[in-house]
């Protein structure tokens, strides 16, 4: 209990101190840091499938990527103020969401996989192709979502995005639901046979996933003024997926961490052009087979060097 | 004494293999019933049609004397039936402790007490993964019994347990039925110990129940040696 209290104090310090980045770095810097922490936020919701339930789905960056088109496409058409596209993209991720979910209850492993990943195809070609309300590959231009453009008010409102999903994400992790989602990872069969209704539980995690990333699509697409579908692209979801994996996949911070380290890291290959995948599939192939839990197990090893290791096997 | 469960007429067949013929088993209330057949003979099969895991090609589901329609397991267990599995599936991952606790159904439940009935208070907070296997198949059962049954099936739990453990898990037969106040249905192979241990014993060869009644006799049973022995 202590040590769980010990983590959300250094969480908040941290965020804290983030905080106060706006005051010292470059406006350049801080487009990195409002970037970062838009796929730290994709990166907490796609480990809730992904390291919480064991749900290994592409269909991440689509859920963004509908979402940005969901919000813009109401926005330009109702003429209803903007935060209501947001609250509407979040509702129409969270329902398909919830039927992608439903589609995919009785589906494990690879044919999980195969079918998001043919889900996520689908939305981007969808999007490229419905040029009449999508203008294809030119991308939809959208509003702004502060009537000022400010991007240090964009970073604060990125960073109160990143707290709520993040905070939410283990608060749901911690409770009944997030047991019954470890549950049905770890022996769905088990699960099924103790009365939890694996089905409902997955399809209720599929929806809160699609919605924190439907939402952080949407506000992504109202900060940079454009939707495209290259937001929904598999390249985008291996992004967040190498992200998570060099985070630490299945903890509550790693993912957050791993994304706003390799998107940083991003933009500091961008000299090298498309080689900086290069540098990110090895990093992440090095991960995988050295640390599996990423950045969270150096974290780790500080721990046991502190304490003694009977107290380890406790914790 | 009254019925808790009854199995009336149960067909159940995996393409042209017809595993379950016609079974009809009752479970009393409060009663140890062993069930024993060879390997093959459908035991596990009626267990999963029981828990809801398989649905049957025909047949009668009674708990309590009113007819129940099964889809899912997890509604087997919301009706009272619990049940673990011949190879245990706890949740690796989890602690014990928290193993028992996603399964609980009662928020006032002792969690520990159900721990200390198997003998796994001093492992509460280690992972499941860390147990042995017949700790495991402890762990299993306490989590079972954590769903607050009304009927505990049990499919071979002293399989892999040495003859002390199998000792002790008879004594905790007997714990659970007289603290909880519940029906087990238990299939083993370990014949010493279902003489020693059940009230009752039930014989399935080839997808039929042949024989019923008192563990001893039964066990006489020209049939039974037959389907046992093939003389």
């Amino acid at each position: 209990m202590a040590a769980k209290f010990k983590l959300n104090f250094i969480l908040i310090c941290a965020i804290g101190l983030f905080s106060f980045c706006p005051n010292f770095v470059s406006a350049y810097s801080l487009h990195v840091l409002i970037i970062g922490i838009y796929y730290a936020v994709m990166a907490l919701a796609w480990n809730f499938l992904a390291g919480q339930a064991g749900l290994l789905v592409f269909s991440q960056a689509a859920f963004a990527a509908m979402g940005a088109y969901a919000s813009g496409l109401f926005i330009l058409h109702s003429g209803c103020p903007i935060w209501s596209g947001l609250i509407f993209a979040t509702a129409v991720t969270g329902i398909v969401g919830a039927l992608l979910g439903a589609l995919c209850r009785k589906l494990n492993g690879t044919y999980l996989a195969l079918v998001t990943l043919s889900f996520a195809e689908i939305v981007r070609i969808v999007i490229t192709n419905e040029d009449r309300w999508t203008r294809g590959t030119f991308g939809l231009q959208v509003p702004g979502l502060l009537t000022e453009y400010s991007k240090v008010h964009y970073f604060y409102l990125f960073l109160s995005l990143f707290v709520i999903v993040l905070f939410g994400s283990k608060w749901i992790g911690r409770s009944r639901f997030g047991f019954k989602m470890l549950a049905i990872k770890d022996d769905s069969d088990a699960a099924e046979s103790l009365g939890i209704n694996t089905a409902r539980v997955r399809t209720i995690a599929f929806a809160l996933s699609a919605m924190a990333s439907g939402l952080a699509g949407a506000t992504y697409a109202h900060y940079l003024g454009l939707a495209t579908p290259e937001m929904g692209s598999l390249g985008e979801m291996f992004l967040i997926l190498s992200m998570t994996y060099v985070g630490g996949i299945g903890t509550s911070v790693g993912p957050a961490v791993g994304a706003i380290v390799l998107e940083v890291a991003y933009e500091q290959l961008r000299d090298f052009g498309q080689y900086h995948l290069l540098v990110f599939a090895a990093l992440t192939l090095f991960v995988v087979r050295f640390m599996p839990a990423g950045f969270s197990s150096l974290v780790g090893v500080f721990r046991t060097l502190k304490k003694d290791p009977e107290s380890k096997a406790t914790t | 004494m009254s019925a808790i469960v009854a199995a009336i007429e149960i067909h159940k067949q995996f393409g042209g293999n017809r595993v379950l013929r016609g079974v009809n088993l009752t479970v009393q209330k409060r009663e140890i019933l062993a069930l024993v057949g060879p390997n093959g003979s459908g035991k596990s099969t009626l267990f999963n049609v029981i828990a809801g895991a398989l649905c049957p090609e025909s047949g009668t589901l009674l708990l309590n004397g009113e007819e129940i329609f099964i889809k899912h397991p997890h509604q087997a267990c919301a009706l009272g039936i619990a049940r673990t599995f011949q190879v245990p599936k706890p949740f690796l991952h989890l602690t014990c402790l928290d193993n028992v606790r996603v399964a609980n159904k009662k928020p006032q439940t002792d969690l520990m007490h159900l721990l200390e009935l198997v003998q796994l208070t001093d492992k509460a907070q280690s992972l499941a993964k860390h147990l042995n296997i017949s700790e495991r198949k402890r762990l299993d059962l306490a989590r079972a019994l954590a769903t607050d049954p009304q009927i505990l099936l049990l499919d071979e739990p002293m399989a892999g347990m040495t003859g002390a453990e199998s000792e002790q898990f008879s004594v905790l037969l007997h714990k659970i039925r007289d603290h909880f106040g519940i029906a087990i249905v238990w299939i083993e192979h370990v014949i010493a110990a279902v003489l020693k241990t059940a009230d009752r014993l039930s014989v399935l060869v080839d997808g039929k129940m042949i024989v019923s009644g008192q563990p001893h006799l039964v066990m006489k049973d020209a049939r039974v040696i037959e389907a046992y022995l093939g003389v």
